[in-house]
């Protein structure tokens, strides 16, 4: 089921999802279209919308133009531009493979809770898991699961810390070289292993916890102006903040941001003017920036270096850091952490408690807060100075003034009665003068979290960090750190045991040692040991062997190359088990990869508009002449073969060339070049990077128009449908006038393309990338992997092959009317007004918060709209603006239009492509019949020569959305300006 | 057997296409994908024969690369094919088991005037592309792109 989104109205033509609608959105989706419209867009197209959102390195919003339908993946009608670097050159970023991982598997997810896998795979529960990379843990939203029966095939492997995976022989773990499958894993091999565990997940009930009574009851306690506390709600329904429960996808982040800011953050108010802030390690910042950023504000880092100087119990003391800090100027963020329980100004000169939804969250809301607070205030996990195996107690304090050190009392002891609801002891100590400063004294009060074994590592397994990547890292050392030491402990103490047991039966010394240290292998225990455990007696746990690591040297070795919190440990054993269940596979969409992805560029599809001096008056008596002409000369359908007949050798310069071969060898003006996107070629166009098999399949057919929604069209301007008469001038526009519009594109060779890569990515992806897809449709390779490189090349050759079909029916058109009118296309003022495409991927450039980038524009089923004055139009429409062709269906005609600035600040230069479908082909195939079909258009005026009239009834007008409407929509919003509508006389469909 | 699916998609053609044995399936399959183009596809008549092999690891790919030769012969031969012979051999090469397909296509050159053709199949994608063995035999689900 799709959710419904909820639609923030910009302006009578722009709507806006927000982020929060999809978990994982980058930026918000923004649709340009009317009420009516919208109204009666397919929700699909809005899921598909908020998918591309979700791609890494999106620029500003993922919008759908007024057209927009559901199409593979991404939109129809819809356009995103990516950032170079970042990003993905189109839809299905894709990442690490959890291939077939047993249903009873627990995965950890990104806030911090377990789940089942076999619970998770109803895609109920939106989850984002920890990716681990060599380099950094990311969370990424999981695309896909699949399911199948196992197929002997499970295997459990055991670690040294006791951790055990059951998976199948091709589930990849990650070791020092690599990810390597189970069945090339062997006893001894170290993998990575995260040994957070967190905690169960219980689903949160709707209970209210934010509110716009609580909101503005808050901002007047705080003493905000009635002006103030109207446009603060406003920002805060604009990004859907206002009202909050407790199953809100948005409150896990806003918990750690709540936590972080009591630990180490402030909210402060200056004058009238409220706003917050947080310290840490640059590199948390910038986490917390990124959530903060995906909530709606804006925040930014700044460096100070300071110089501190305070009394403490050692003496006085001078220091110097470099201190970063965050900093958020959005009242409204303020005021609602505020709302949430934060304090407001210097925390220890006042009352405050942990705030009382919190207490009563589930368990894993309060574990978020914990960590979170953890994150910013807890002591680094550290080792004795002395005792370097053991570690110190975990520690957090608070400040306050002499006055509120009974409240501070109280929130240690609300923090020591939440830990203890995870089974962690811990205690207070006794209030400490900590230093005179400014304010009086001030004293600080600790509570330290014990730190026996068990202590710690459920305190770091469970609980752990947010927003402190290094403390998580050597927390989730000292866990494995722990557990080893532990099982190290236990080992030896069952060998002493064992030992014992042996000589009590009457086995000698020597026999005894033999056996234990076979069976061991020396690993826990020298000969030494086993005679002194014989001879002794142990009164005491055996302690462990001197030759074990300290902490610091094993976290510097367990952590070598991991920058993620993941640790190396060894593989105790690894056997086969027999599993007769489910066992489930995963897909992640992971921005460490950029992807290039197949099935989005195909054709080329595009329009040509050109005109004629001749008058409808002229042309009506030959227009049946001229349609049959036209049909005969411009082969259209299923199997017709081109009139252009070349060799396989001359097709590959045509796809290199484009539109400029098909002028270089007669068929067209030079002029035709520059009234054409790009000049008629991509350049880049690569002819050994496609398959012999497209250059088979397609070079029979230059000169075919297609099938389907393809057509040519011959069309009158009515005077009354002339909307800007002076921009009608300049193009060669009167009224009366007869103009030629036709739609076609790079036929089989485009879509042989298409799958030839699709294939290629496949077989590449699983064998190199370790790569499954979410959408087979989809499968893609890294942008800058040489596959990657290979596709866009080989696009570019598709797109090329389609300027040049165009261009030589265009001569073909000329030539018909020259021969029926007895004049030259010259005489016959055949010029051609513009052909623009609309399925591309173009590198372009664009001022993006202030600075010009250059980024990939994706337009699916959608029109590039440069305006006035853009380099990219030097020559023929530099003052105009570039033309925009619309057609609608084979009803109702078509529309010239402008591009405009407006395009180009806001839809990264785009528009709408035509009409978009409403009704699928077989609903349109019951409802319509195409000899009766062809019939009615004749009696209004318009003739449709076909050989294909069952074809003919899925092209009906009425399963098309109404042109006008969709034109009037980007005509409102400023993205395109009308210059005239036209109507059609005569239609060749394929 | 083969019918084809309304519900599944706006824009294009899906298909359904069931046998007893693989084979019996492929060939529905292609015959489904025939009747995607034209009206009916018992007009076309099985006068030429053309070999097609192909090779691959999973019966998916084996079944999209099929059919994907059969547009692709549409476009490059001009043929429509309405009779199949399908013959589907399992190999074990290396460590490997992989699937070959030898199978004869029969149809003739696409005549517009004789044969009622609706719409192009441009290409076979993998949208919402199945193929799973049942108690009854193997079914198989396309989407062609139109």
């Amino acid at each position: 089921m799709i959710k419904k989104p909820d639609f923030t109205k910009i302006n009578d033509t722009l709507w806006e999802i927000s982020t929060s609608y999809k978990e994982g959105m980058n930026v918000p989706v923004r649709v340009y279209a009317t009420k009516k419209i919208l109204d009666s867009m397919d929700l699909a197209v809005f899921d598909q919308a908020s998918n591309v959102a979700t791609l890494p390195g999106i620029q500003k919003y993922s919008y759908v133009m007024p057209d927009g339908h559901s199409g593979y993946g991404f939109p129809i009608g819809g356009v995103a531009a990516f950032d170079l670097n970042e990003g993905v050159i189109s839809p299905g970023g894709v990442g690490f493979d959890i291939n077939c991982l047993v249903g009873d598997s627990e995965i950890l997810t990104e806030h911090g809770y377990r789940l089942k896998i076999k619970d998770m795979v109803d895609g109920r529960i939106k989850v984002s898991l920890p990716v681990l990379t060599k380099k950094k843990a990311h969370n990424a939203e999981i695309l896909l699961y699949l399911r199948r029966k196992a197929r002997d095939d499970v295997y459990e492997i055991t670690t040294e810390t006791g951790h055990v995976i059951k998976a199948t022989l091709d589930h990849p773990l990650l070791t020092p070289t690599g990810m390597k499958e189970i069945k090339h894993l062997e006893k001894d091999e170290l993998i990575a292993l995260y040994p957070f565990k967190g905690v169960e997940y219980t689903e949160p009930n709707d209970d209210e916890i934010i509110s716009p009574e609580l909101l503005r009851e808050v901002m007047k306690k705080i003493g905000l102006s009635d002006q103030s506390i109207k446009s603060i709600m406003n920002e805060l329904k604009k990004r859907n903040l206002h009202e909050i429960k407790r199953n809100s996808p948005l409150l896990s982040t806003l918990i750690k941001l709540l936590a972080y800011s009591i630990g180490n953050g402030t909210v402060y108010m200056t004058e009238k003017r409220v706003s917050s802030a947080f310290w840490g390690r640059r590199e948390d910042l910038l986490t917390i920036k990124k959530d903060i950023e995906k909530l709606g504000f804006s925040a930014n880092i700044y460096k100070r270096d300071r110089r501190h100087r305070i009394s403490t119990r050692y003496g006085e003391v001078r220091f110097e850091i470099t201190e970063y800090s965050l900093h958020v100027p959005a009242r409204a963020f303020a005021v609602l952490l505020v709302a949430l329980g934060c304090p407001i100004g210097n925390k220890a000169n006042q009352v405050f408690q942990i705030p009382n939804w919190i207490k009563e969250s589930p368990k894993w809301h309060k574990r978020l807060f914990l960590a979170s607070y953890f994150g910013a205030e807890m002591s680094s996990p550290k080792e004795m100075n002395k005792h370097p195996y053991n570690f110190y107690m975990a520690s957090v304090s608070v400040n306050k003034t002499s006055r509120f050190i009974e409240s501070g009392l109280k929130f240690m002891y609300e923090i020591k009665e939440i830990l203890s609801e995870f089974g962690i002891k811990s205690t207070i100590a006794n209030p400490e003068k900590e230093y005179s400063g400014r304010h009086g004294d001030t004293y600080r009060i600790r509570l330290h979290v014990l730190s026996n074994p068990e202590n710690l590592i459920q305190l770091y397994q469970t609980i752990g960090f947010e927003y402190n990547i290094e403390k998580t890292k050597r927390a989730n050392a000292v866990i494995v750190y722990l557990l080893i030491k532990e099982n190290m402990i236990k080992e030896r103490t069952m060998i002493a045991q064992l030992a014992k047991e042996k000589y009590k039966s009457g086995t000698s010394t020597i026999q005894i040692i033999k056996e234990i240290m076979e069976e061991t292998k020396g690993e826990y225990v020298n000969p030494r040991f086993v005679i002194r455990s014989i001879y002794e007696g142990r009164k005491t746990m055996p302690r462990i062997p001197t030759k074990y690591n300290n902490f610091k040297e094993f976290y510097k070795d367990s952590t070598k190359n991991l920058n993620n919190g993941a640790v190396w440990v060894k593989i105790r054993n690894k056997e086969k088990v027999k599993y007769d269940g489910y066992v489930y596979d995963f897909t992640m969409n992971h921005h460490a990869h950029n992807f290039i992805a197949n099935g989005f560029v195909v054709s080329n599809c595009g329009m040509r508009l050109v005109r004629t001096d001749l008058t409808f008056d002229e042309v009506k008596p030959k227009l049946k002449e001229l349609i049959e002409k036209l049909f005969k000369k411009v082969p259209s359908g299923v199997g017709a073969t081109g009139f252009v007949k070349i060799s396989k050798d001359e097709f590959k310069k045509v796809v290199e060339e484009g539109s400029r071969w098909a002028v270089e060898h007669g068929y067209g003006w030079e002029e035709d070049l520059k009234r054409t996107e790009e000049n008629g070629c991509m350049e880049g166009a690569d002819v050994n990077k496609i398959s012999q098999r497209a250059i088979t399949r397609g070079y029979d057919q230059i000169g075919t128009l297609g099938s389907g929604n393809h057509y040519l069209e011959i069309q009158v301007v009515k005077e009354e449908n002339i909307f800007d008469k002076e921009a009608a001038k300049k193009l060669g526009i009167f009224p009366n006038q007869v103009v030629v519009m036709f739609h076609c594109g790079s036929r089989g060779f485009g879509h042989q393309i298409a799958t030839d890569s699709l294939n290629v990515f496949l077989n590449v992806m699983e064998s190199k990338y370790k790569i499954k897809i979410r959408d087979k449709e989809l499968a893609c390779a890294p942008f800058n992997s040489p596959e990657g490189q290979t596709y866009f090349s080989a696009m570019k050759c598709g797109m090329n092959m389609a300027f040049a079909n165009r261009q030589v029916i265009l001569h073909r058109i000329r030539e018909v009317f020259s021969e029926v009118f007895k004049s030259d296309p010259e005489k016959l003022g055949m010029h051609q007004i513009y052909d623009v495409t609309h399925n591309t991927a173009k590198v372009e450039k664009y001022l993006i918060d202030g600075n010009w980038k250059e980024v990939i524009v994706h337009r699916k089923g959608a029109t590039r709209a440069f305006g006035p004055e853009n380099q990219e139009m030097k020559g023929e429409y530099y003052k105009l603006g570039q033309p925009v062709i619309i057609g609608g269906s084979m009803e109702t005609g078509s529309y010239l239009l402008l591009g405009t600035k407006k395009a180009e600040e806001e839809t990264f230069g785009s528009t709408a492509h035509g009409s978009g479908r409403t009704m699928s082909r077989a609903q349109a195939k019951h409802q319509f019949r195409g000899d009766q079909l062809q019939k009615d258009m004749e009696k209004r005026g318009i003739i449709v020569k076909t050989d294909s009239l069952s074809g003919l009834a899925e092209e009906a007008g009425a399963a098309y959305k109404n042109i006008d409407d969709v034109v009037e929509a980007i005509d409102k919003a400023g993205i395109s300006k009308k210059v005239v509508r036209f109507v059609p006389v005569a239609n060749i469909k394929g | 057997m083969y019918r084809y699916i309304d519900e599944l998609t706006s824009a294009d053609v899906a298909f359904e296409a069931i046998g007893k044995t693989r084979e019996e399936m492929f060939s529905e399959a292609g015959i489904a994908l025939l009747g995607v183009m034209v009206r009916d596809p018992k007009k076309i008549e099985p006068k030429k024969k053309t070999r097609i092999r192909k090779k691959a690891e999973s019966v998916e790919k084996l079944l999209f690369d099929f059919l994907d030769e059969l547009v692709f012969l549409k476009d490059a031969k001009q043929m429509f094919y309405s009779k199949f012979e399908v013959n589907i051999k399992e190999k074990k090469e290396k460590e490997k088991t992989v699937l070959e397909l030898d199978a004869f296509a029969y149809g003739e050159k696409i005549d517009p005037k004789k044969h009622d053709i609706v719409i192009d199949a441009k290409a076979v994608t993998m949208h919402h592309f199945k193929v799973e063995k049942t108690d009854k035999g193997w079914r198989c689900q396309v989407v062609i792109d139109v």
